[in-house]
């Protein structure tokens, strides 16, 4: 069975033509037996007909029987076998029948023969009619119903081909469309009104588009990510080993310093390997309650001798808010959005983290830098919601990865990202709004 | 006419039928393709016509029998051509490797002796009567009806077969293998005792229960050589070929089998051992 | 298959000699049946109606004097031929118990038909 199409059509066709044919030809045959019933019948009447005929003197009989082509014949035989009457074209000598019906050959033909006797006047009739041309004629009547059924039937095939191929038509768009599918096109597969049995098919296969579509950005997002986040500590490592071999007297001292770095790289690495790997049903089994104002305290501390480098102010504002995360990416997240805008603004510079605590938490990061057209604001939210990792190539150093991981955090904390004007208007604002599962309340 | 049409139509196309339905089938589970059917049907249907036209004189060899003989030595032939045909096919569903000219010399040569054997009889039968104009609709309208039914029975027949899971698919293939060469020595039978070289009698008659110019007997015919009142010579010659041609396809689905679990197992030694 | 071919078409090789032989004893046992004949003319037999004798295979000669082809089938008597235009078939009958046994040409089965008796 290589072909649905083909399967159906050949099986329908093959089931009805059977049907129909075994049909007509039960109709047939019994149509044939009731005709010759009939014929019977009619040979009965004549017979009878005939046998009451009076007859007086009985002339002789009326054509030489030289040439019998007759469709019908009779003999008209009294008790001593002598023909008192006949038709033209008739055996001159009796036909030798039983009573009732029989067949027989005689005179190059074969008849069916009604034979009946009447005691009283002691005559015996025997009428004949050709058996082929009963035969015929009946067939003639009756082949009048048989052929147009055989005649429709190759209409009947056309029209089911094309009303299979019409039924089939959602499958061959289907098969089409995946068919003429890049491998890297995981857009879902869109089909006119698919029938019943066919949505399940589509909807499953454009479940698994998404899914693998999913994974496929992961994995290009992992490869941005682990170049990024990997850098910095790469740097400051190969910055302690240039030190420890330039001056092999504090070789020691540069080795301890090494340590944490590499620590820091193991954990990063980890990290980044859970992060890519989980999906934001399964990563907030392992959340912890975090208090933001406690957790950026310690982050601006860390960061705080590079702001002072820059002559940057960073200040941390608002209230108090615990949120359920992860607080190791929850620190890459904050990390990012406050080194960003260390990159992005000039000397001297404001930067602020602002918490704000009322329905949801929300935790906004903003400075008095150049910040971004609105425009532009805009398109650059939606590419680094979307396809973070493709900043990569923009040229600015560092520039939208960052983000990009901020991003994917954010996904998994279900927190949701957005760009407004920073301070004063000036500058860029990005919040971050956790949603607040209904026990934070209870432990704040 | 059209009843005697429908009948010798229906006769003749569904023994050819049948076999051509269970050969492509099993070319199916054997991974042959459906190339070599055209081809075969064309020549088979020329030698029929060669049949035909060489009939007078075929049928006056061996003192009048000639026919008879002819017919049973094809018929015989076929009997023991069908089996090893569908063994060939049970080695190759192993082992697709396996090259396949001999298998498919096998079911070109089996398809052109069955229709070259049918169509002879369907060829004589119209070329008798087309010239009579006033016969020509009830002519065709039955060899219609009966070509119609012999192919839709031929049709569902390949798809029945197809339906199938592998491992009955075969068995069953190799039953009705077996069924349809038997029923054809039942026939060589007949032939060789009209012809005078068998004895002949009557065991039973169930031609009141299935009458053999029903449809149902026409398929029966085809199918499993139903006759109603075979000789003793046929249900003997019947049987042995029934039996002997089941154990020789079975043996072959056996030795397959047991073949392809050995291949199945040897790699995984292999991998045992690297392990 | 290669390996196992000779193995049966000998087998049957063998079976089909066997059964040769004793289809050469049995004709002989046969020699000399009784001969009757039967035409076909324009689509009929005549005659229509043989007698045999019951119990004795006889070889039956039918004639067929009709330029059309026509086929002498008997389900009771279990035989079909093919018998061409103007051509003389040979066709063997018999051992049959006494009864009456109808045949007809399968080709014009309304017109051509026939019966044998044996008694």
């Amino acid at each position: 069975m290589t072909s649905l199409r083909r399967f159906l059509i050949i099986s329908i066709l093959a089931v009805f033509s059977l049907g129909t044919f075994l049909a007509s030809l039960q109709g047939y045959r019994s149509s044939m037996n009731e005709a010759q019933a009939i014929f019977d019948q009619q040979l009965r009447a004549s017979a009878e007909r005939l046998l009451d005929t009076p007859i007086a003197q009985l002339s002789t009989p009326a054509a030489p029987a030289s040439d019998i082509d007759n469709a019908s014949v009779f003999q008209l035989i009294d008790a001593n076998g002598n023909i008192l009457w006949r038709s033209s074209r008739t055996p001159t000598t009796p036909i030798s029948a039983e009573s009732g019906f029989s067949e027989a050959n005689f005179g190059g033909y074969r008849w069916r023969i009604f034979s009946l006797e009447n005691e009283t006047q002691s005559r015996r009739v025997v009428i004949a009619e050709r058996s082929d041309l009963r035969y015929r004629l009946a067939e003639s009547v009756v082949l009048q119903s048989v052929i147009p059924v055989l005649l429709v039937l190759p209409a009947t095939a056309l029209i089911i081909w094309l009303i299979i191929g019409y039924g089939l038509r959602s499958l061959r768009d289907l098969a089409e469309q995946l068919k003429h599918k890049a491998t890297d096109d995981f857009s879902a597969i869109n089909l006119e009104s698919p029938p019943d049995e066919l949505a399940p098919v589509v909807s499953a296969v454009n479940h698994s588009l998404q899914r693998l579509g999913d994974a496929f950005e992961r994995e290009r997002r992992f490869s941005a990510d682990a170049a990024h986040e990997l850098r910095t500590p790469i740097s400051a490592i190969s910055m302690h080993l240039h030190n420890g071999l330039a001056q092999p007297e504090h070789a020691a001292e540069a080795l301890t310093k090494l340590a944490p770095d590499v620590e820091r790289l193991s954990h990063l690495v980890e990290q980044l390997l859970l992060l890519n790997r989980t999906t934001a049903e399964t990563f907030p089994s392992q959340f912890l309650p975090i208090e933001l104002q406690k957790f950026c305290r310690e982050i601006i501390a860390k960061l705080y001798p590079e702001f002072a480098k820059r002559g940057q102010q960073i200040a941390l504002l608002g209230e108090s808010a615990t949120i359920h995360g992860d607080r190791f990416t929850l620190q890459i997240l904050i990390e990012n959005l406050l080194r960003n805008a260390m990159k992005y603004c000039p000397n001297g510079a404001q930067i602020e983290i602002d918490i704000r605590n009322s329905k949801t938490v929300t935790l906004t990061v903003r400075d008095n830098g150049p910040g971004i057209e609105d425009k532009d604001r805009e398109r650059i939210f939606e590419r680094f919601y979307r396809a973070g990792g493709d900043r990569h190539n923009s040229g600015e150093s560092g520039c939208g990865l960052g983000l990009s991981i901020v991003s994917r955090i954010a996904e998994l904390h279900s927190a949701k990202l957005s760009a407004g004007k920073g301070i004063d208007h000036q500058g860029l604002a990005i919040h971050v709004d956790f949603p607040q599962p209904p026990k934070t309340k209870q432990e704040s | 006419m059209l009843s005697t049409s429908v009948i010798i139509l229906l006769r003749e196309v569904l023994e050819a039928v049948l076999i051509l339905s269970l050969f492509m089938a099993s070319a199916q589970r054997s991974g042959l393709n459906n190339r070599w059917l055209l081809p075969a049907i064309g020549i088979g249907l020329l030698a029929s016509i060669g049949y035909a036209s060489q009939l007078s004189t075929i049928a006056n060899l061996f003192d009048g029998v000639g026919q008879e003989i002819f017919d049973a030595f094809s018929l015989i032939l076929l009997s023991v051509l069908l089996p090893l045909t569908m063994y060939g096919h049970f080695i190759r569903v192993k082992e697709n490797s396996r090259p396949a000219g001999k298998l498919y010399a096998l079911m070109i040569g089996v398809t052109i002796i069955a229709i070259a054997r049918e169509g002879a009889e369907i060829y004589l039968y119209l070329s008798a009567f087309i010239p009579s104009p006033e016969l020509r609709n009830s002519l065709f309208a039955g060899s219609a009806i009966g070509v119609g039914l012999g192919f839709s029975v031929g049709a569902l027949f390949y798809f029945w077969l197809g339906s199938f899971k592998e491992q009955y698919g075969l068995r069953i293939n190799a039953i009705i293998a077996s069924l349809i060469a038997a029923g054809m020595i039942l026939q060589a039978c007949k032939m060789l005792i009209q012809a005078d070289w068998l004895p002949d009698g009557q065991v039973w008659d169930s031609s009141g229960l299935i009458a053999e110019d029903s449809v149902l007997g026409q398929l029966m015919y085809a199918l499993i050589g139903y006759e109603a009142s075979p000789a003793p010579v046929q249900i003997a010659a019947y049987f042995i070929v029934l039996l002997s041609s089941l154990a020789f396809l079975f043996s072959g689905l056996y030795q397959s089998r047991t073949k392809a679990e050995k291949d199945v197992n040897h790699p995984q030694a292999r991998n045992n051992h690297a392990a | 298959m290669i390996r196992v071919m000779p193995c049966k078409s000998n087998k049957l090789h063998t079976l089909f000699l066997l059964s040769l032989l004793m289809i050469m004893g049995s004709s002989a046992a046969y020699a000399g049946k009784p001969v009757f004949e039967l035409q076909i003319r324009n689509h009929l037999f005549e005659p229509s109606t043989l007698s045999i004798p019951a119990n004795t295979k006889i070889k039956l000669l039918v004639h067929n004097t009709d330029k059309t082809p026509e086929e002498f089938e008997s389900y009771e008597l279990n035989r079909e031929k093919v018998i061409l235009g103007g051509q003389k078939a040979v066709i063997f009958i018999g051992p049959l118990p006494p009864g009456k046994y109808p045949f007809f040409g399968e080709f014009n089965p309304k017109t051509a038909q026939g019966e044998i008796i044996a008694e």
